[in-house]
Parts: C-alpha cells; structure tokens; sequence
C-alpha cells in the first residue's frame, strides 16, 4: 500500500464521515427551521428588560447612517433600549455622521463614544470593552456597523432569552444584504445559509449547541461581567465567548425569525482577509479549548471543539489530499491502487454537497432558483477550493506569528457604498 | 535590404537545407547498414515512408518473422547497395524512388538466374519499371480504384472483399496466377508471377483478406519447391484471463474444451503479490486441471507502464510471477507479447528469455518501436504463435503459413465461446498443443525445460497431475489497519450507493415539502 492510497483513504473517510455528518445537521436543521416557521417566534414576557445594543464601528461612515437607521426602527420599546456606537479610532468622517444622527433623533438613546488610537483602535473585543463599560442595560446586543436588522430582530431575540433561565445569549440569523453585487457575493450568500444558518439549526436540533455570529445576538450583561468582558486577544470573539458560555453550564439558542442583513466582501481580496482573520481566530479558540474535548465536565461544549477540530484538520487536510492525488493522477506520477476507490466515490459526494445545499436554499424565499443550484455545483470547485486557501493562509499566518510573537490585529473589513438593492 | 541580399539568404538556408537531409539520410543509412545481416528477404520501401507505410512494412516483416525468414528492410535509397546480397527482393509499394534505382533494379534481375526473385507489391513503381525497361506492352492498366478481391485459401472456401488503389496493373502473360481481382469487368488476379518477377497489386496491409492472401503468397514465392509450404497449426488461446476472474466461468471453458479432448492454452495475467489467497487458489485450482486435461498455460507480459521500459524490471516482475504460479503448481510454457515488442532491443532482450513466445493483436503504447533495418528477433529463434488474422466473425485462422492464435475471452458469454470452439474444430488449420512442442525459458531464479513430455524446473520434475487445493477454514490475510479500511470500503461501495441513494430521495421530499410550505405561507407573511 503506497503512500498515496494511505492518504486517498484518509480523505476518503475525512470528507465522507463530514459530509454525513452536515447531512444529519441538514435535515436537522431542516426539522427545526420548519417548527420554528410555524410560529412567529415572540415569546410571551411579563416585562421587557433594558437592553443596550452595541456597536463597534471602525472607519464605516459609508453604511453607518444604514444600519443607525434600523436600528432605531426596532420594535422593542423605545425607552427600554439605548445604542451605543464606539468610534473606534476612525479616521473617516464617522464622528460626523453620528453627530447628525444623534441631532435628528433627540428622542432615542443614543451614546457615541470615539475613541483615539491609545485607547482604541485594538479590535472588535476591545470596543466592545468600551461600550460595556459605559451600557446601562442588563441585555446586551451586538450589531456590527454594516448590518440592517429587521424591525422585530432585537423584541424576538429578547423574548426568548428572557424565556430560560438557562439561556445565555440568543442568536439571529443574518443574510446577506448585496447578494447580486459579485459573484462572490453570490457564493457568500449561499454558503451563509448552508453553513451558517442551517449548521446552527441543525447543532441546536440536536444538541442545543450554536456558535455566535458575531452579530444580531443578545447576551446577559451579567454573564459578560462575570467573563470579564470580551478577550481581546481573540480574532474571533464571538466563538470564543460561545465556548466560554457553555462552560459556564449555559447555552444559546438560535432562531430564524430574528433577521439581520449585512454587507458582505465584494472583493476577493477583502474576501480573502476577512476570512483569514475568521480562520486565525477560530484556529487560536480551538488552541485554547482544544484541552476540554477530552474533559467530561465540559459538557456538550466538547461537541464543538471536535466539530471544529474536525472542520479546521480534518477536512482541510482531506480537501489538500485529495487535490494532490488529483492532480499527480492527471500528471500520470501515481496512482492509488486500492479496491473499491473509484470516480463513483467522487460523483456521489458531488450530488449529495449540491442536494445538501440545496435543503437549505429550499426553505428559504427567492433563494431555490435554478441558477443557485447551478452556483452552488460551480462554488464547489471555485469557491470551496478557495477556503483551503484561506485555511492555509490562516495556518501560515497563526505560526508566523506565534514564533515572531507578533501582536494580535484586527484586519478591518473594507466596506463598499450600496447604489442598489435587490432581492432583499 | 536588397534583392541580391536575399537571394544569397535563400541560397544558404537552401544549401543547409540539403546539406542536413543529406546527412541526416547518409547517418540513417550508416546506423541501418551497421546492423545489416545477410537474410533470406530484403523488402524496400519508400524513402520517408510515413507512420502507415511503416506500419505496413512492420506487419509485413512480423508476418514474415512467423514463417522464421531472416528479413532486411530499409527505404529505397539505402537499400539498393545492399540487392545483390539478397535472394528475394520485395519493392513495397513504391511511388517516388531515386534516380539510379530502377536501373539498379534492371542490372539485378538482368543478372538474375533461377534463383533469384522480385516481388512487386503496389501498382505505381511496377508499371514505372516495366515502362523503363522497354515492357510497356507486358502489363494492362486498368484506370479504376475499385477492385474485387476473391481468394481460397484452402480450395473451397472463397472469401470476397474490396481493394483500393489507384489504378491497377495486370501482367499479360504469366506463369502463375492466384486468386481473382476484377477491375471494371477486367478479371485479373491477385497474384501472378512472370519470370522472376512476381506482382501483388493490392498493397493495403490493414485489410484483413488483403493481408492474409498476401502472406499467404509471400509464403509460397519463397516457398523454393513444387506444392505448398508446410501446413503451421492453430491454437485455441484463452486469453488474458485475470486471477480475480470468475473461476467458475473458466472451469466451465476448460470443460467445455477438455470434454471433447480439444487442445487449448490459457493465457494468464501475471500477479506479483499474494498469491497465496484463497482466491487465487481457486483460480490456480481450475489452471492445473487444464493443464492436466490437455491444457497448456502460458503468461501474459506484464502491462507496461513505463516509459522508457526498463528491461530488469519487467524480467523481476515476472520472474515474481513466474514464481508466484509455480508455486500453486501451475506453469506457464511460454510468454504473450503485444505484437510491437519485435521492434525494439529491450523488449526483444526479454522475449529472449523465452523459447516460444506468442504474440497478440494488441500493441505496446509505452513502448517507442525503432527501425531497425532487420528482424533482430528472428536471430533467437522462437517458436512463434501470432494472432490470427480473422476473416470472420469466429476469428479461426485461414492460414497455415505460421502457426496462429484464435483468441477467446472469458467475457463472452457461453454459446458464443462454444461457436467459436466449434468453428475451430471443424476448420481447415489442424488443431495443436502446445503440450507437443518443446518449450523453455530463463529468469533470475528459474529455469524451465519442457522436452519429451517431462516438465523440469531448476532440476526438478514437476508433477502436471491434477491436485485439489486445500483451504483452511479462516485464512489469515495479513492485512493491516489500512487494508482492512480499504476492503471495507470495496465491500461497503454497494450499501454506500444505496445509502446516497436514499438520502437524495429523502432530500428530494424534503425540498419539496419545503417549497410546498412556502409557496402555501407566501402571501400570509412577511
């Protein structure tokens, strides 16, 4: 047995033993999307807590105005919920816009904090430090700058973590606002419902495991103060905090109803640094967490720490193995040479990675389209070869900077001015 | 630049133009004259003969090898100083030839006594020829492309099929003639000789009859007596049987050929590891009651898939092989080879190893054949079996000039094998075994003899009774945690269809349900 076809069955059980295990997700998922869509998703509360929603913003002038606007839109009671904006060292003309906003809007709560480059400037953890120290409500809500949440988002997300005790924080589901921009845009929006979307459904149908997004979530300010805020030396916070949650015996629930919209990387380039910053971070969460996967009294949360063990090695090792078989196969260098290993193997996968997707594209509205179907048979040798890339990038960068000891930074997403919107 | 500039240009690129080709041709010449030996036939082709006169020639030479004549080959230019030394000349359809070497040709059959012969296959330089030298009123042209072949080869049977040319010569008087070709009415021959020149107008080697009358021609104009050459034997070959076939299947095509004591020779496929698996034992089980019911075995060469081939390494792996069947009591008498392995010095090396050697219709990609200018092979002296030329859908041989293969493939089904096997039984070419010839062969650890029906391999007489294997009730496959994954993955490739299978339809349902819901919520929510 050549060396070869020891790694051909490697990739074969990495990427075969994955795609079943997103399938059992998918229709798990599938399950729980479509109970929860029975309802509205309001739970019914005796009173509304103060809420403080918070939003980091670091050069985002272009969608500020946006996503100010839907927020203050929101549904929740008026006077039970304050906006916090943290300017975080921006060198745009950011301050300016929020000045105008707070002067139209006298009635609302809104409290900008700027920043300079000794206080700020340091990342999302760190403005979100700031803004806890200054937020009064005892619900926190995360918005990014670019988002557009749907008027009833922030009342379903409330509702429901008032709903249990045992809940720690409340999830969304957010969508992307300039799908028709790119094609990579396109790519994004569907694998944000695959993967992102229905993953999350599919963890808390079984599991009662989610990740949060980053974004469109609520959390118990007393939790945060008993974590001592957001670590600021994660890239990816929101993983982080989730783990941390679940190590503190809580959980997080997702629902569906609560919907926000967000500007995704037009630009590949953009595309390629937002996604090796998600990578560095999740990489740097599972390195500190890697330690409760065999500790019992982790509980659930060991669940993730395989899944993500098993994303981030097994199937990036498996993708760039059986690319490597591929292409010495086309170069005539070698063969595997095992019974039963044929294109069959290769094809099943294929039409399963499209039926899967297309589960998911199928309960959405607008989304189950013949040329979604088609994007998503392409993205599968475009777009899903393109995040090896970026695992790779990410590895590359996490050791450079393990064995430089550089210092954690936070490569901002460049944001691009909306002339149009479609579809939304 | 000026005109006078130019012009100089064009002389020089022109003169070292030729100056090249010259060379080139005087090198060619001098690496084919190297290894030029005085043979029984010499055939002269085309200067820069392309890919398909080259290939023609190569089947010419092959077919020749098989009847065990020593052949020269060469293009015209180069093969004209070497006519004298040579008895039987054949000029294959020549077109454009130098200038000196119709007159050559003239002084050679001018000179020639009884002994000496021309064989003229193709129409263009035939006419040319006797055109130059004053016969213009000896042959008939018949300006059509289209002729009538119709040829016996045993008397009775007359096979029938179509030949193209460009136009056709006919001598007009004859002392020998062979089969019909009608051109326009015209009913001429096939074959026909005057003096001693001989005329095959029919030159086209890729049509099966073409080809197997012109053989069996070539075999007779060489043939130095009255009546015919010896009759050669044909074979019924099992061919390229593969241990992880059906044992059954082929128990089944032994019985069928052992039942009616008709000979026959399996062809294996070689394997280099675990020869010791039950499944090979089986395979191996059903190989020695063939061999003890008449049956012979014989081994396939291993698949080359190296480029370039490396002799050592194809004599190691069947050395491991031959070792490998030995073992289970089965032993292979003789080596098939894809019929380009004659051209080429490594693959010649191995077949040396080999008293008889049997060659299938299949050729060698990997391998890049090399003009040789000779059949270097003929000088090992094989005992050779080809593939025979098949003029109908039984693919039995109608040639007796060499002895020949019928090939059968277990993938057939059963009555089409049994056609075949009937058609052999009843056909003109006696039947052989090879089990009545001696055979022998030499590798790195063996040495086999196969003489007066006592088969000694390194020293030792071997026992060709037939034996029933013994298999242990658990055989251990040594497999380590890898194999173990790979054979659950071959056995779980069936369940793991249906289990995709089933998932599509349920994703189907699912996204149907789906849409159905949706379509059904639409106009009610937001």
């Amino acid at each position: 047995m050549s060396l070869i076809d020891v790694l051909a069955i490697y990739s074969i059980f990495a990427i075969w033993g994955l795609l079943f295990l997103n399938i059992v997700l998918s229709i798990g998922g599938y399950i729980y999307i479509m109970r929860m869509y029975r309802s509205d998703g309001h739970q019914p509360v005796s009173e509304y807590p103060m809420v403080t929603v918070m939003v980091p913003a670091h050069n985002e002038s272009i969608v500020l105005k946006k996503t100010m606007e839907a927020l203050l839109k929101f549904d929740y009671p008026k006077d039970l919920y304050e906006i916090i904006v943290v300017n975080d060292n921006s060198t745009d003309n950011s301050a300016q816009v929020l000045k105008t906003i707070q002067q139209k809007n006298p009635a609302a709560r809104i409290i900008v904090i700027n920043t300079d480059h000794i206080v700020g400037g340091k990342g999302k953890s760190n403005a979100l430090n700031i803004a806890l120290s200054m937020a009064s409500g005892s619900v926190i809500a995360i918005y990014d700058a670019d988002n557009t949440p749907e008027k009833q988002a922030l009342r379903i997300l409330v509702e429901n973590l008032m709903s249990d005790d045992k809940l720690g924080a409340v999830i969304g589901k957010f969508r992307t606002r300039n799908k028709y921009a790119s094609l990579l845009t396109r790519f994004v929006n569907i694998e944000t419902l695959a993967y992102q979307c229905m993953n999350q459904a599919g963890r808390y149908f079984f599991f009662k495991l989610c990740t949060i997004p980053g974004t469109n979530y609520v959390i118990r300010r007393e939790l945060i103060d008993r974590m001592g805020g957001w670590d600021v030396n994660a890239l990816a916070e929101d993983t982080e905090i989730s783990f941390r949650l679940y190590r503190m015996g809580y959980y997080i629930k997702f629902i569906p109803h609560a919907v926000t919209w967000e500007q995704e990387p037009q630009k590949l380039k953009q595309w390629f640094k937002q996604r090796t910053r998600w990578v560095k971070g999740n990489l740097y969460v599972l390195k500190s967490n890697f330690k409760y996967a065999f500790d019992p009294d982790a509980g659930i949360m060991r669940l993730d720490v395989i899944y993500y063990a098993m994303v981030y090695l097994m199937m990036f090792s498996s993708l760039i193995f059986s690319d490597m078989i591929f292409i010495i196969g086309i170069l005539g260098l070698g063969h595997v040479t095992l019974g039963g290993f044929s294109s069959l193997l290769w094809e099943m996968a294929i039409l399963l990675f499209v039926l899967n997707v297309s589960i998911t594209l199928s309960v959405e509205r607008n989304e189950f389209n013949f040329n979604n179907i088609l994007l998503t048979f392409v993205m599968l040798f475009t777009y899903a070869k393109m995040w090896v890339l970026v695992v790779a990038n990410g590895i590359i960068q996490g050791i450079r900077d393990v064995i430089y000891q550089k210092e954690v930074v936070w490569d901002k997403t460049e944001r691009f001015d909306e002339m149009t919107e479609k579809g939304k | 630049m000026n005109c006078s500039m130019m012009c100089k240009r064009f002389v020089v690129c022109v003169t070292g133009f030729l100056l090249f080709a010259l060379i080139s041709m005087e090198m060619a010449g001098a690496a084919l004259a190297k290894e030029l030996p005085r043979g029984d036939i010499l055939i002269i082709y085309q200067d820069n003969a392309d890919d398909t006169a080259m290939e023609a020639v190569n089947n010419l030479v092959e077919l020749l090898t098989y009847q065990s004549f020593s052949v020269s080959y060469g293009p015209a230019s180069w093969s004209i100083q070497y006519l004298d030394q040579f008895s039987y000349v054949i000029c294959y359809d020549l077109d454009q030839i130098p200038a000196d070497y119709t007159d050559r040709l003239a002084q050679y059959e001018a000179r020639a006594g009884q002994s000496q012969h021309i064989l003229f296959i193709g129409n263009q330089y035939f006419k040319y020829y006797l055109d130059h030298t004053n016969r213009s009123d000896q042959y008939e042209l018949v300006n059509s492309s289209v002729g009538q072949l119709q040829y016996s080869f045993h008397g009775l049977d007359r096979i029938t099929g179509l030949v193209r040319e460009n136009y056709f010569i006919f001598f007009n008087q004859t002392t020998y003639q062979s089969g019909t070709l009608t051109v326009n009415s015209k009913r001429g021959y096939f074959c026909a000789s005057n003096g001693i020149l001989t005329h095959i107008p029919a030159h086209d080697m890729s049509n099966p009859l073409n080809r197997a009358a012109m053989i069996r021609e070539v075999s007779q104009w060489k043939w130095p007596y009255n009546g015919s050459p010896h009759v050669f034997a044909q074979y019924i070959l099992v061919d390229r049987v593969y241990p992880y076939e059906d044992p059954e299947k082929l128990l089944k095509v032994v019985k069928l050929l052992a039942g009616k004591k008709t000979p026959f020779v399996i062809s294996v496929m070689p394997i280099y590891i675990n020869g010791d698996y039950p499944s090979m034992t089986h395979f191996c089980e059903v190989l020695r009651y063939a061999q003890a019911n008449g049956g012979a075995v014989i081994i396939h060469a291993p698949i080359n898939q190296m480029n370039p081939l490396k002799k050592d390494v194809m004599l190691e792996y069947l050395t491991q092989a031959m070792i490998l069947y030995n073992k289970q009591g089965v032993f292979p008498l003789a080596l098939e080879v894809p019929e380009n392995w004659m051209f080429q010095k490594d693959t010649i090396g191995i077949m040396s190893h080999f008293k008889t050697i049997f060659t299938s219709g299949e050729t060698d990609s990997y391998l890049k054949t090399e003009v040789m200018g000779n059949n270097e092979v003929y000088r090992d002296g094989h005992q050779w079996v080809g593939a025979s030329i098949a003029l109908d859908d039984t693919g039995i041989s109608y040639l007796s000039v060499s002895s020949s293969a019928v090939s059968i493939s277990i993938q057939e089904n059963y009555e089409e094998i049994n056609r075949k096997i009937q058609a052999c039984r009843t056909s003109f070419i006696p039947l052989k075994s090879l089990w009545d010839m001696d055979h022998s062969y030499w590798l790195d650890k063996q040495l086999m003899t196969y003489k007066n029906g006592d088969l000694i391999l390194n020293g030792k007489k071997m026992d060709l009774s037939f034996t029933p294997s013994v298999y242990p009730d658990r055989y251990n496959y040594r497999r380590n945690m890898l194999q173990r994954f790979s054979r659950d993955l071959t056995s779980q490739s069936r369940r793991l269809v249906i289990a995709v299978g089933l998932t599509s339809i349920l994703f189907l349902f699912l996204i149907l349900w789906a849409r159905y819901r949706n379509r059904k919520n639409y106009f009610f929510q937001d």
